[in-house]
């Protein structure tokens, strides 16, 4: 599937719409606004639509739809989702090539006024805050150092305790005894470090925690062990430590390194929730370079997830990626929508042990790797056993992360071996997404969610 | 105990308790730590552990699961799916029948995507034929149905569809007349017409006790679980809907018409279980005096719509204008223009939609909106707008029935262009790939 062009503009994909809905209903609901029917005043510019859509009120809904990326809308419906199924309606009518090019009409055109406003006002904050002292920043930079040394030195203090005394029991000390020790983190700026602390408690369930928890606090003791060493270790090394430990890197700084251009494909999203703060990760693969991005996009509590980029959608442009080895995440820079997901090369079982050793080598905590594999889903053997995959070569995995059994998988893979495109941890895969084959097979996303 | 359930079980126990391991087993032997605190030393080795497991071993082999069964045939065109997509979202069987129609006679099946969703809402609902559901489903849909439990009586209706049709075709001609025979005169044992008799011209024998050859030919001794007939009524509906349609007229010498007169004056707890047999029978015969005689005693029951196509056109226009003038139950007059063949002629949309507008039928009103939005030919959907609308402005009504005829016709307008999206979504595509014609004939749709 290839986007088409209308003016110089780029066209999403029908299904780069539906994954900005905020539930099925809403999908569903927006695809019968997708005619003009009930719309009066359509209209695009480069990089605005609009339209006002008779609905059950009085007064036509006023809908505008800024482009992006990032996208933003807005609509004067009733409506608490967001986007409401006017914005989906006018973008899906938009992307069946039913709007036409004109000039903004002036609802369209106060709204895509006030958002410039508020740009403006932003970049000047930014400007007004870049101009810095480069001694305070040193200063600053020491003094978190310290303190972070200072942290690490407590919780070495803290594992040498826990394996010293013995960890029978632990299964029983509950959530608490590991959130008083992360909060010490938070104190001491290692974010990354608390957030590795506060996901132990969960690994406490399983039957084979002792195993499991020994691992995460040895993974702990490496990150303290490399900390201490930091001035010695490759910069690319040093970098990732950094990173696991939650040293704050500038966006600027980052906007500021080499982009690396490509058709950037987004192949699928989890998304989470940890502490209130909903967390998306979107992962794109970029089909010259073939290197994979992880672009990741936050809501505090009460906020709605904006993410740059929408699952089911290719860019061409430029990211600009985090230092470090092993290093995915990327921020997402000069972009634009180019079309929908090609099918990608898959690999084999074989193949993805070899590059995730080759992962944990560069980042030796690194704990999840994207892939395309090539198989089929297997049914459990028996009650209580997991669901596998299995490659074109016979081997297999365990399928991990599935809110319910992966029917539609099996669907999918009736006709033979699909692209399955999903998160790598040591020896599981959690499956997002099965993407487009020569087959004919559609990009279909969010297998586990 | 290899090394790393050692320093497991060292970590579990704690270093102060039992010493970590001072040579460790292959493969390990290589790790070691320069921390003196044997609690360090014993993280320095796990987290080496750590690398290597992390690394993994190569992956399990993997049996593979049975074959697929090949031969299905081409999904349904893109645009298509979207609109069964949407269908599922908020499930109305009328409307996804109207698709699946469109589906079969395409010669498309629903695409592996769609299986899913379509599977868990038909487990739900019962009312869809199964020749459409195999067709949707194809051979690889219906094996896929075949691996979910919570799927199997789908599943096996489907299979029991197939092998019915089979059993019906292996039974010779000769045995079938043998049967039939059996069946008529076990019917006219029950029901007997005696006009000079005290308690009735049509006299019920206690049904008898079903016995083997009973059981063999078919009948059930005791209704199905749930349902609130009675034992004999139920034998006795067997033995009348088991005869055939036309015994009664030959062998009482009495036309369908006088049999129903007759029937007012029977033992009224028989009446029921008597005109339904006579109703399921003359729908199977295709019996069309039995049809137009039970059609115009104004027959509802579970056959009617089957009834009401069996009965001539001229016949039934004449019926539905005598009904019009003599303002019978709307109900029932849309029933029976319902049973219309389509392409409806613009008099019976305009006097089905006159009876949407005109008449109380309460919330039963959306569902018979929805029918006619599935019947009006789609080249009237203008000419059905603006009636629509004289019916909705033109006609005095109680405020309070506005927004229910409002809602009716809005049913009518969202069916009608529902019709028209399928239609351009199936015929995005004008030949299909592997079949050319419809694996569905219409005489073969059963409902569920």
């Amino acid at each position: 599937m290839v986007a088409t062009t209308l003016s110089c503009m780029a066209v999403w994909e029908r299904a780069g719409v539906l994954a900005l809905a905020p539930d099925p209903a809403s999908a569903s609901a927006a695809s019968s606004l997708a005619t003009p029917r009930p719309w009066t005043r359509l209209g695009h510019d480069e990089s605005h639509l609009w339209g006002t859509c008779l609905g059950s009120g009085r007064a036509p809904y006023q809908s505008v739809v800024e482009l992006g990326p990032p996208p933003a809308f807005d609509c004067s419906c009733p409506s608490r989702k967001s986007p409401c199924k006017h914005v989906l309606g006018l973008l899906l009518l938009w992307t069946a090539g039913g709007i036409p090019a004109a000039r903004p009409e002036p609802f369209a055109a106060a709204w895509i006024a006030r958002r410039s406003a508020r740009g403006t006002a932003q970049v000047d904050t930014v400007d007004k805050s870049t101009v810095v002292d480069p001694e305070a920043v040193q200063r600053r930079a020491a003094a978190r150092r310290d303190r972070v040394t200072a942290g690490l030195d407590d919780l070495d203090r803290w594992l040498r305790d826990q394996v010293r005394s013995g960890l029978a029991g632990l299964n029983r000390a509950g959530y608490a005894h590991f959130e008083q020790v992360a909060a010490r983190m938070v104190d001491a700026q290692a974010p990354g470090v608390a957030s590795m602390l506060r996901s132990m408690p969960s690994e406490l369930a399983r039957e084979d925690w002792p195993s499991r928890l020994l691992q995460s606090m040895a993974a702990l003791r490496l990150l303290i062990t490399a900390h201490r060493r930091i001035d010695h270790l490759p910069a690319e090394l040093a970098a990732t430590v950094r990173s696991r430990i939650g040293y704050p890197v500038a966006k600027g700084e980052v906007l500021a390194g080499p982009p690396v251009v490509d058709r950037w494909t987004a192949l699928g999203s989890v998304d989470t929730v940890e502490y209130r703060l909903e967390t998306r990760r979107v992962w794109l693969r970029g089909s010259r370079s073939r290197r994979w991005a992880l672009y990741l996009a936050f809501a505090p509590p009460g906020q709605r997830l904006e993410a740059a980029v929408s699952v089911g959608q290719a860019y061409e442009g430029a990211l600009h990626f985090y230092p470090g080895s092993g290093q995915f995440r990327a921020l997402v820079g000069q972009v634009q929508a180019v079309g929908g997901v090609d099918p990608a090369p898959a690999v084999d079982l074989d193949q993805v042990a070899r590059e995730f050793a080759a992962l944990v080598a560069a980042d030796p905590w690194a704990d999840r790797m994207p892939v395309v594999l090539a198989g089929v889903p297997v049914r459990p053997e028996g009650p209580g056993r997991p669901w596998r995959f299995r490659d074109t070569a016979g081997l297999g995995c365990d399928l991990v992360g599935l809110k319910d059994d992966p029917w539609p998988l099996l669907a999918h893979a009736a006709a033979g071996p699909v692209s399955l495109f999903g998160e790598w941890s040591s020896s599981v895969l959690r499956p997002i997404s099965v993407l487009p084959d020569p087959q004919g097979r559609p990009f279909t996303n969010r297998l586990t969610q | 105990m290899n090394g790393w359930t050692e320093l497991v079980t060292t970590a579990l126990l704690g270093t102060d308790r039992r010493p970590v391991p001072a040579q460790l087993a292959e493969p390990w032997t290589r790790f070691d730590s320069a921390d003196p605190d044997p609690a360090g030393r014993l993280l320095d080795l796990a987290a080496a552990y750590r690398a290597a497991a992390r690394t993994g071993g190569p992956a399990p082999r993997v049996a593979a699961a049975g074959a697929v069964p090949s031969g299905q045939r081409d999904a349904a065109p893109d645009a298509a799916q979207q609109v069964l997509e949407r269908l599922l979202l908020r499930p109305d069987p009328l409307l996804i029948t109207l698709w699946l129609t469109g589906c079969a006679d395409h010669g498309f099946t629903v695409a592996p995507q769609l299986w899913t969703s379509l599977a868990d809402h038909l487990a739900r609902h019962r009312r869809y034929p199964v020749a459409l559901l195999r067709s949707a489903f194809g051979t690889q849909g219906r094996w896929f149905l075949d691996q979910n439990p919570r799927w199997s009586r789908l599943s096996k209706l489907l299979a029991d569809g197939q092998e019915a049709t089979e059993a019906d075709i292996q039974l010779g001609r000769a045995e079938r007349a043998e049967l039939g025979q059996r069946r008529n005169q076990r019917a006219l044992a029950a029901v007997r017409l005696e006009p000079d008799s005290d308690r009735g011209p049509i006299l019920i024998i206690t049904p008898p006790p079903v016995d083997e050859a009973m059981r063999v030919d078919g009948v059930s001794p005791r209704p199905p679980a749930g349902s609130r007939i009675g034992a004999g009524a139920y034998v006795l509906r067997q033995l009348v809907t088991a005869a055939a349609a036309d015994l009664w007229p030959t062998e009482w010498n009495e036309s369908p018409p006088q049999i129903l007169d007759l029937v007012l004056r029977t033992a009224p707890q028989w009446r029921e279980d008597l005109v339904d047999g006579w109703a399921a029978a003359a729908v199977r015969d295709a019996h069309a005096g039995w049809a137009a005689a039970l059609t115009e005693a104004g027959y509802r029951g579970r056959q009617a719509a089957a009834l009401h196509r069996l009965v001539p056109v001229q016949q039934r226009l004449a019926i539905v204008m005598d009904w019009l003038r003599a303002d019978r139950q709307p109900e029932m007059i849309l029933e029976l223009l319902l049973s219309w063949p389509e392409p409806w002629p613009r008099q019976i949309w305009l006097s089905a939609l006159r009876l949407l507008g005109t008449r109380a039928l309460g919330s039963a009103s959306v569902d018979y909106a929805s029918a006619i939005g599935a019947r009006i030919p789609l080249s009237d959907h203008d000419a059905a707008h603006e009636a629509a609308d004289y019916y909705l402005n033109g006609v005095d009504r109680p405020a309070s029935t506005l927004m229910l005829v409002r809602t009716a016709f809005a049913a009518v307008d969202q069916t009608m262009q529902l019709r028209a999206e399928i239609d351009q979504a199936f015929g995005q595509r004008s030949t299909v790939a592997g079949e050319t014609s419809s694996p569905v004939a219409a005489d073969t749709r059963r409902p569920l």
